[in-house]
């Protein structure tokens, strides 16, 4: 019973902090090349292998953008996978130890892995799709993948700082080793 | 026997693109489409009320009185604007088969609120309240106040609709400049933030101050609904054409409840 209301409130979380993504970050187009609330929660929890919770949260958000966005039903779902298996990859290959460089290099990664390939999917679609968008120019796409980037290290910088003070001052019994 | 720490499948780095392939083929065999409407159904209260900036939903609920005033309202406003093309059609003689034409259509519209904007930086789009089992078609335009031409619906889903903004990249509306040639052009966003009109004869006199109205010549979308006013004019020698740059008449941010336009 605890553990069917636990995942009730998860997915309702989930689903809220899409929307919160959705409705008011992207309806400013300065603060919506800052953050990407869901695609971070979904690297944080790949990072601390919760793979599952992961997949749940970077899809969900994904599945809302795409339902909302002019692009075709797909390209942001692509580009979070492509970003997730790119983490995957990373941290099973390269960077396997949870230490505090391994998820900056991750978070910078994935960000503009995120970024680059959400833009030249849309690209591809571009070509393809009667729907002509005027892309912008790759300086823009480079500028906005870097303060994405950027802004998600700053915070995962901070939410470490937070984290590692906490564990020291209360000792949790499950470290999250952020 | 089992290889002691050994991966789970789920960890491994192709499992998301193979979640990426599942999702796509069930969206596109339709088996997604009921979880999406649930996904979207149940953010929209949510969604409405994050971007009235946390003020009641009751509050901006409008009963079927309202909606029927308000409606009555449009179509009031619509008819003026109508019957104002018409006598400027009168007048000018030129473009009699399209008087006939307004002469024998009607205009519904349908009143939806605004829950969210734009999902992407690569186009301008807001999302309304009203869908597919409100009647909203592909195609439709969507207008405010009193007949203020803000875009086109670009896709519709049961219980909502995406609409593309005017000013956004990708919008092109046939466009009639309220001059004395009734010159025609093209309207189109231009950087997601005002709108250009192009291929208007270099021959043609435009003047900054003039109306642009839409032409009617898209599908489902009426003609003289006001797009803006002309701005600036650019015109270099030896082309055929010329350009004005356009200020639209709505502001995005203030956006609120729309009407969208049903041509029967």
């Amino acid at each position: 019973m605890r553990t069917a209301f636990l995942y009730l409130l998860g997915i309702i979380l989930v689903i809220a902090c899409a929307a919160v993504q959705v409705t008011f970050i992207q309806s400013y187009d300065r603060l919506s090349i800052l953050i990407h609330i869901p695609l971070l929660l979904g690297v944080m929890l790949m990072y601390m292998r919760l793979h599952t919770r992961a997949y749940v949260v970077a899809f969900i958000g994904a599945i809302l953008f795409d339902i909302y966005s002019v692009l075709p039903f797909g390209v942001y779902v692509a580009s979070v996978g492509i970003t997730l298996a790119v983490q995957a990859f990373i941290q099973q290959r390269m960077l396997k130890q949870q230490a505090f460089h391994a998820i900056t290099i991750i978070v910078f990664v994935t960000s503009l892995v995120y970024a680059g390939t959400t833009h030249a999917l849309a690209g591809l679609v571009n070509r393809a799709s009667p729907l002509v968008l005027q892309m912008p120019e790759l300086s823009h796409v480079f500028g906005s993948a870097l303060t994405l980037s950027g802004v998600h290290l700053l915070i995962i910088g901070l939410c470490s700082i937070v984290l590692r003070e906490l564990n020291k001052r209360y000792s949790f019994r499950h470290s999250l080793t952020i | 026997m089992k290889r002691r720490g050994a991966r789970k499948w789920y960890t491994a780095p192709w499992t998301p693109l193979l979640i990426v392939v599942v999702l796509l083929a069930l969206h596109y065999i339709g088996i997604l489409k009921p979880i999406e409407s649930f996904i979207s159904t149940s953010v929209a209260p949510l969604q409405s009320f994050i971007f009235t900036g946390g003020t009641s939903t009751q509050k901006q609920e409008l009963t079927p009185e309202e909606r029927v005033a308000v409606l009555e309202e449009e179509n009031r406003e619509l008819q003026l604007a109508n019957s104002q093309l018409q006598a400027l059609m009168n007048d000018t003689g030129v473009l009699a088969e399209q008087l006939s034409f307004l002469q024998d259509k009607t205009y519904s519209s349908i009143q939806a609120k605004v829950t969210t904007r734009s999902t992407d930086q690569l186009a301008q789009t807001i999302t309304i309240n009203a869908g597919e089992s409100d009647g909203v078609q592909e195609g439709n335009a969507v207008i405010v106040n009193d007949g203020i031409f803000v875009g086109i619906v670009h896709s519709v889903q049961p219980n909502s609709a995406t609409v593309l903004l005017a000013n956004s990249y990708n919008t092109k509306v046939g466009a009639t400049v309220q001059n004395e040639t009734l010159s025609p052009g093209i309207v189109s966003g231009e950087f997601n933030i005002s709108l250009r009109l192009s291929f208007v004869p270099q021959t043609d006199t435009l003047t900054i101050g003039d109306s642009v109205i839409t032409s009617g010549n898209d599908a489902g979308i009426p003609t003289g609904l006001l797009i803006g006013t002309i701005q600036e004019v650019f015109q270099e020698p030896g082309s055929l054409f010329q350009e004005a740059s356009i200020s639209p008449l709505y502001s995005v941010n203030e956006l609120r409840i729309v009407s969208v336009v049903n041509v029967q």
